[in-house]
């Protein structure tokens, strides 16, 4: 019984160990292709693929851009005092001329409208 | 020679230091153009009202107010390439251009003139008894130092295209400006200014103030 037995546990360790070795082997594949996968997929969070050997276009445009701003106006430069003529002279010309802006109050306001496009052909 | 870890510390500090000095270098352009048009504006006003006051006929006070507003382009460097922001600019000036020794009449034509002038547009219709208080749109008891101004509206728009393919690129931008200013008495005067560019071929094309 016993010589018999001999080298039985070896045999069954080989093929064990084949079976282990194989089932590697085989998932190996898989294991890369999961791997490939989270990979592009990681990859493509960040956009497309971009070869600038291949056709591209990317567009970005300013539909409007607006700025809208009313000033009103609160004190100014005294106007000027264009004097009359002198008695000798009285039909000189003269009059007031109104002073100009010192003080303002300002209310701005803007808007705009962007989009962008971008195409690419992936190889 | 150089540790592992101060490898590339040269090329942080040109990205640093260089992205500074170059938006440090925008505002002072800027600012630079802002300063230039100014000083454009307040000279140009100057002339324009003397060349107006000498252009008043010999039964006219040859006296002019000029009250100028243009909306210049000036590039922000903040703003994004397709957009050609614009910025108010204005100034006055008072010529006394008259020999006063001339016997006029006393009606409007002896009054000192007024021009509002807004970028494409120019009313000089207006004399300085137009803005007495008790006139029409102007209130009696309005004081007599009030500004010719009492509000500007202003509306700047722009619009633009940057794009970007495998062959060539291409840049268009437009802008325009209206203004419109409410004089003392309500009345109102409004203009506007455009302007485009674009670029394609390697070449630029522009036109407009």
């Amino acid at each position: 019984m016993t010589h018999r037995r001999k080298g039985q546990s070896s045999l069954e360790m080989l093929v064990l160990g084949g079976v282990a070795v194989s089932a590697l082997v085989i998932m190996a594949v898989y294991v890369q292709r999961a791997y490939q996968s989270y990979l592009y997929s990681s990859g493509s969070t960040h956009g497309l693929q971009f070869d600038p050997r291949g056709t591209y276009t990317e567009s970005s445009t300013v539909n409007v851009f607006r700025q809208t701003t009313d000033v009103t106006v609160k004190t100014g430069q005294p106007g000027v005092d264009l004097p009359t003529g002198t008695p000798d002279l009285p039909s000189t010309p003269g009059g007031h001329v109104p002073g100009r802006i010192l003080e303002t109050k300002v209310r701005a306001q803007t808007d705009w409208d962007i989009s962008r496009k971008a195409t690419y052909e992936a190889r | 020679m150089r540790p592992g870890n101060q490898k590339g510390q040269a090329m942080i500090e040109f990205a640093i230091i260089g992205s500074t000095s170059l938006l440090a270098l925008a505002f002072l352009i800027q600012i630079g153009l802002r300063m230039n048009y100014q000083q454009e504006i307040e000279q140009q006003t100057f002339r324009l009202a003397l060349r107006r006051a000498q252009d008043e006929g010999d039964k006219e006070s040859q006296a002019i107010l000029y009250q100028h507003i243009r909306d210049r382009e000036i590039p922000e460097p903040s703003s994004e390439p397709t957009i050609m922001p614009r910025t108010s600019t204005q100034a006055s000036s008072a010529v006394t251009w008259g020999e006063w020794l001339t016997f006029l009449a006393d009606d409007r034509d002896s009054q000192p003139r007024v021009v509002v002038h807004v970028n494409d547009t120019r009313a000089d219709d207006f004399r300085s008894g137009d803005f007495e208080g008790g006139k029409e749109g102007v209130k009696k008891d309005a004081p007599k130092d009030a500004p010719l101004v009492s509000a500007i509206h202003n509306q700047f728009t722009s619009t633009g295209q940057l794009t970007q393919a495998s062959g060539a690129s291409s840049l268009s931008s437009s802008s325009s400006a209206s203004t419109t200013v409410t004089l003392k008495n309500g009345k109102t005067v409004s203009g506007s200014a455009s302007a485009s560019c674009s670029f394609s071929g390697g070449s630029w094309v522009c036109d407009g103030p």
